[in-house]
């Protein structure tokens, strides 16, 4: 009787297995049905939406979901040309610069004139005022911005007084706030005073954390670093798009804006809707059974639909301004050596990181600056770091570093996906390789990032994302050992002053390249790995969804030029 | 039994206490803080306004004392996290959503575990008996979001019949039906595999207790008296509504005590099992809330739910409890 | 007439026979249980696996071999495929016998350690011990399961605990998991202090710390053992959810809990690789269900002849 029930129970495991197994391989084939070139009547795309943001009130907001949402709703002087990264007009009428008067002689003044036609949801103009509001509620101590401390508050004359008012009483805060250098001359002229001369501060006027920000809307909200104003209903919007509603934890749909007011921007869609699925699978299985319309492809899932032909026509794929690499601690034997560096380095695969573990998403590379940084990019940087196992096994076993003498090492990362793999595969390599004995450490995202800022780690796997199209952003957080781990070269520091205050192009761009050698070809400072790649899967409905490499959530540039076809 | 009821919720404050100062100390104790999800460097600067405008400048005591002056006036706080939104807030809206999810689990567990448990019972040794031991024993031992995956690609991608995702409500909290489906019948399995263990125990039990020893006075072989019961009556293929209630009534009341026994686990399941179905269908519930708030350091957060929690725990333990003593009274706490 | 000597006498029992005649039943009685048999030889196997994985994996669990590939499916050198890391997944699955039967059955002794005697204190001592262990473990109660793995793992992730993250993991779900048994003790042996026997012993003067040995807690122990060896399952469970929560073993160790999360990462491509190490949970935790079944039927007095 038992041995019944055991054979039985056996087939009906066989026969649930084979279902499950049969389901999940079962082809699902993309494409199919057919897409004219007319424009359908319901213009609404349903977008994957990887998490909950933080927050799309411009001064606080730091999530990239928050800064999809943010960038599209409010409106900010100027933007990004997101093919060439550089400053063009938004709600400034033109770009400042020496020749049109906008900056003034000795560099530190801007002065932004903005458009006659610039208006709120609600048809009230946007003014100078506005301005001047986001930008001192932006170094407000009581908000407590992280980008407005970030990157506002030394720039801006005044801003590191007011940043450093921490539990001032009202009155000295209101005063700080005024005597910041920023001011409205009239309803249409904006000043700025900056403390020194810079060659991207128009980039810095073109990100989200200056937007706009209508005063009476917050107050009537709550305090100042209230977030009430943004909730739907209450927020009112400037940019292409208005927020209709926001299901927390749920969904987020924006609505065309109807008083838009730049006619190349209007969008043609009539809503986006922004699906929140933190599970990737879950996000993918909706793309398939049709619910959502543009969705990520999984890491993991990248070959089989590469190789998929009925999906040829739905897979875009853009390289990102995104750089993730290894830091070392140079504080700490045996990183405190070159030589020990430089072994770590080489004995990576980087192509076979790329192509195997990651299924082909991403461009491996040996430099910091990304190769979408013409011209500043160097594709001969960092040859001595290509993978090259013999050499480093050499430099590990050279008399000057003993590797019988080197202390365990960990090598410390955040603990989301992927980055486990990633991980993984490369205390594999070094194990292979090296002989060396590398112990992952997982931690969780806040604990990581307490131990890697407080430089307690050995290795750290980290990433930089772009903020804006320079070398600045990229190269000048290494300056001054103000990076985590203890970087410091005089030379390099140096290198970058010159390149920052270099003002004849050309030349910046040499200087730029040599800061570029000092770190990674002498100090290999750093050990680049590759370069992120945003591969989406979007119905062939759906015309124009234009990814960049500068997005912070696919297509988000162009949201307004997205149509949905007949299908 | 209101003197029982008095006491333990008089017990309740300092239970309620030592939640509150375990958890604070522990979150404090724990590496990484709130500020620790940027990827910038954190100024100095920064981190002064952080915590001056979050009240953390203040000595770890005294924070202590002035969260819970706060949480006895029902204040719990704002979010660290998602800009100053308040944690009752959050708790309430997610509440709306888990508690109708569990409470939908719980209904499917113990409607098709009783069923399932009365119908192998009787039909004992069948084929029946067995698929539904193997069955339950299966689900229980699958993990959920495995589960949760291959429900979703038969489906909703596959047959294309119910969604794939999501949670919207359309009458009062109530969700729209094809989508409560496949997160219910998720999280419910592991339960209901209890619930189908338990009940086929105890109503085995029974039915060879009483009838057995009837049937033998009578003279009548066992087989007689199953087949003659009324409970085999009320399970033919085609039955009364009023029969099918009977049987399952008769099961639950027979199977009531050892569930309740084990209502720790099934309640538990609920709450743990929670968060893994509400990432996967991507249901705004507070299960998903929570343990973000862990993982992203949401000190606001993590106090609030847990006391949230600890209440909810507590009273349904004093339910079940009362629930145990007013079934056995032999039983004193 | 009937002869007296031809009316069967109604059994004697004393005491210590029926103790030792119980336990001898009860084994009779779980060896015929065919099924629970088989479990037992199937934990049996698993723990030669455990024990052995070293020489019966054909590869390195952590030998990454790229030049076949990641993702890759069954091949002559790879069974069962490699995993996202190029590594081979059937050296994993057997290595992962290791950690998986240590979380079950260490969280299972471990809770045994700690639940049985605070259950008997309670149950043994006065009315206001009693009262406060039981609060205490309303305290426990009261506390969200995950908050407290979650917190205990970090907080201890620091110190240098023996035996590393597994013992951490044990450590997190034996103090959350306690709970249950402990109350369960206390009933089982409130219960058997009414039962007659007890009630004659301390008539004959036994002190209480013998009845209490004696005869309290081995008959108590019966419902107990099975619910704590229901605690296997429960824990190797335990430890795949908390893997898919981000809460595992640190890599590059193999467990089942990481490879089903590791693998549910890549389902659409090779589902393969969450079934191999879902079949292998659910396997063990069926078999240690079944055998906790059987101790059940076989401890259990008045059980009818099923089967």
């Amino acid at each position: 009787m038992t041995l019944f029930l055991s054979r039985w129970y056996l087939g009906v495991a066989v026969l649930l297995a084979a279902v499950g197994v049969v389901a999940l391989a079962a082809c699902d084939g993309g494409g199919g049905g057919d897409v004219s070139d007319d424009l359908a009547a319901d213009q609404s795309v349903r977008i994957w939406l990887d998490g909950e943001p933080d927050s799309i009130d411009p001064s606080i907001a730091a999530f990239a979901t928050s800064v999809t949402v943010s960038k599209n709703v409010f409106a900010t002087l100027l933007r990004f040309d997101p093919d060439t990264g550089e400053a063009v007009p938004y709600v400034a009428s033109e770009v400042p610069s020496r020749e049109n008067g906008g900056i003034s002689d000795d560099g530190l003044t801007y002065t932004f004139e903005l458009r006659e036609d610039a208006v709120w949801e609600d048809g009230q103009p946007i003014q100078a005022q506005d301005f001047v509001y986001a930008i001192q509620r932006l170094l407000d101590p009581r908000v407590a911005s992280q980008y407005g401390n970030y990157y506002y508050s030394m720039i801006i004359e005044g801003g590191a007084d007011l940043a450093a008012a921490v539990d001032a009483d009202e009155a000295t805060i209101q005063q700080l706030r005024e005597a910041m250098r920023v001011r409205a001359v009239d309803d249409r002229t904006l000043e700025v005073t900056i403390t020194q001369p810079s060659t991207t501060f128009n980039l810095l006027m073109a990100l989200w954390p200056t937007a706009a920000l209508r005063q009476d809307v917050i107050e009537q909200h709550g305090d100042i670093a209230n977030s009430a104003w943004t909730e739907a209903g209450n927020l009112v919007a400037s940019g292409p798009f208005r927020l209709a509603e926001w299901n927390h934890g749920s969904s987020i749909v924006l609505e065309r804006n109807p008083n838009f007011w730049d006619e190349e921007m209007t969008p043609v869609l009539d809503s986006v809707v922004f699906q929140i699925i933190e599970d990737e699978n879950t996000a993918l299985s909706a793309y398939r059974a049709g619910d959502l319309d543009a969705v990520q492809v999984p890491a993991t899932d990248l070959r089989r639909i590469a190789a998929d032909d009925s999906y040829s026509d739905e897979l875009q794929r853009v390289p990102l301004a995104v750089t993730t690499a290894f830091g070392f601690n140079h504080t700490r034997s045996p990183f405190d050596q070159v030589e020990a560096r430089k072994a770590f380095c080489q004995s990576v695969d980087r192509a076979t990181l790329v192509n195997e573990v990651q299924q082909g998403a991403g461009v491996p590379v040996t430099s910091w600056l990304p190769p979408s940084l013409d011209p500043f990019f160097d594709a001969d940087r960092g040859q001595d770091i290509a993978f090259d196992p013999e050499s480093a096994l050499q430099l590990v076993l050279e008399p000057g570093s003993s590797r019988a003498a080197y202390p365990p090492v960990k090598f410390s990362y955040a603990n989301v996906d992927p980055n486990g793999t990633r991980v993984e595969f490369m205390q594999g390599q070094w194990t292979e390789h090296l002989g060396v004995d590398v112990q992952p450490d997982p931690l969780d995202p806040p604990a990581f990032e307490e131990a890697f800022f407080t430089g307690n780690f050995d290795l750290a796997f980290i990433g930089f994302g772009e903020d804006y199209h320079h070398p600045e952003n990229w190269l000048a957080l290494w300056a001054g050992g103000m990076m985590p781990g203890g970087y410091s070269n005089p030379e390099f520091d140096q290198a970058v002053e010159e390149a920052m205050n270099e003002t004849d192009p050309g030349e910046a761009v040499e200087l730029w390249q040599e800061a570029e050698r000092i770190l990674i070809d002498e100090d290999v400072a750093v050990c680049p790995l590759f370069v992120h790649e945003n591969v989406w899967l979007v119905k062939e409905y759906v015309r124009d969804f234009v990814m960049t490499g500068a997005d912070a959530h696919a297509g988000d540039f162009f949201y307004w030029k997205t149509a949905i076809l007949e299908h | 039994m209101t003197g029982y009821v008095l006491r333990r919720l008089l017990w309740l404050a300092p239970v309620l206490f030592f939640v509150t100062l375990i958890t604070f100390v522990l979150m404090h104790l724990v590496p990484g803080g709130p500020w620790d999800t940027n990827n910038r460097p954190m100024s100095p600067q920064l981190r002064e306004q952080l915590e001056s405008k979050y009240g953390l400048d203040d000595p770890v005591w005294q924070q202590f004392l002035t969260y819970s002056w706060n949480a006895l006036q029902g204040d719990l706080g704002v979010s660290f996290q998602y800009q100053d939104r308040s944690v009752t807030e959050i708790i309430r809206e997610g509440m709306e959503v888990s508690a109708v999810l569990g409470l939908m689990a719980l209904a499917f567990a113990l409607l098709v575990g009783v069923t399932l448990g009365v119908v192998a019972a009787v039909k004992q040794n069948s084929l029946i008996d067995y698929a539904s031991v193997f069955l339950s024993t299966f689900a229980a031992s699958t993990p959920s979001f495995v589960l949760g995956i291959l429900l979703i690609v038969v489906f909703a991608v596959q047959l294309g019949w119910l969604p794939v995702f999501g949670w919207e409500k359309v009458w009062w909290l109530f969700p729209n039906w094809k989508q409560a489906i496949l997160p219910t019948v998720t999280l419910g399995a592991l339960p209901a595999a209890y619930v189908a263990r338990i009940t086929r125990a105890s109503v085995l039990e029974v039915l060879q207790q009483d009838y057995v020893r009837t049937a033998r006075a009578k003279g009548l072989t066992e087989r007689a008296v199953i087949v003659r019961h009324a409970l085999r009556n009320a399970l033919v293929p085609i039955i009364s509504v009023v029969g099918f209630f009977l049987a399952f009534i008769i099961g639950l009341k027979n199977a009531v005590v050892p569930i309740l026994t084990v209502s720790g686990p099934i309640a538990a399941s609920l709450v743990t099992g929670s968060f893994i179905v509400e990432t996967v269908f991507a249901i705004p519930g507070l299960g998903k809330q929570f343990v973000a708030a862990v993982f992203q350091r949401d000190y606001g957060m993590i106090m609030g739910t847990t006391i949230f929690y600890a209440v909810v725990i507590a009273m349904a333990n004093l339910v079940v409890d009362m629930m145990y003593v007013a079934v056995n009274p032999r039983i004193r706490y | 007439m009937v002869r007296a000597a031809t009316i069967p006498r109604p059994r004697e029992v004393e005491p210590q026979a029926e103790q030792r005649s119980l336990w001898r039943d009860a084994l009779r009685r779980f060896l015929r249980n065919r099924l629970a048999v088989v479990s037992i030889l199937v934990v049996l196997s698993l723990a030669v696996a455990a024990v052995f994985a070293g020489q019966i994996a054909p590869h390195d669990p952590s030998a990454q071999d790229c030049a076949t590939g990641a993702l890759r499916g069954s091949s002559a050198d790879h069974l069962l495929g490699t995993d996202a890391t190029c590594r081979d997944v059937l050296s994993r699955l057997i290595h992962g016998t290791r950690v998986s039967l240590s979380v079950g059955v260490l969280t299972a002794v471990a809770v045994f350690l700690v639940a049985v005697p605070i259950g008997a204190l309670a149950a043994l001592s006065t009315r206001l011990v009693d009262n406060l262990l039981m609060r205490f473990t309303d305290l426990t109660y009261a506390f969200p399961d995950l908050l407290m793995i979650i917190l205990l793992s970090r907080v201890l992730a620091d110190t240098a605990v023996p035996g590393g993250s597994v013992a951490i993991i044990i450590l997190a779900i034996s103090l959350v998991g306690w709970v249950t048994i402990a109350r369960l003790v206390r009933a089982q042996m409130l219960l058997q202090r009414e039962r007659e026997y007890v009630q004659a012993a301390e008539a004959i003067g036994a002190s209480r710390w013998r009845i209490a040995v004696t005869h309290l807690l081995p008959n108590s122990l019966g419902p107990v053992i099975v619910a704590v060896t229901f605690v296997v399952p429960q824990a190797i469970f335990a430890e795949a959810a908390l893997s898919f929560i981000g809460i595992g073993v640190t890599p590059p160790q193999a467990t089942w809990g990481g490879m089903v999360e590791a693998g549910y990462a890549a389902v659409y491509s090779v589902p393969m690789l969450v079934v191999y190490p879902a079949a292998a949970i659910a396997i063990t935790m069926m078999a240690f269900t079944f055998i906790g079944d059987g101790l059940r039927d076989a401890l259990d007095p008045r059980a009818a002849r099923r089967l």
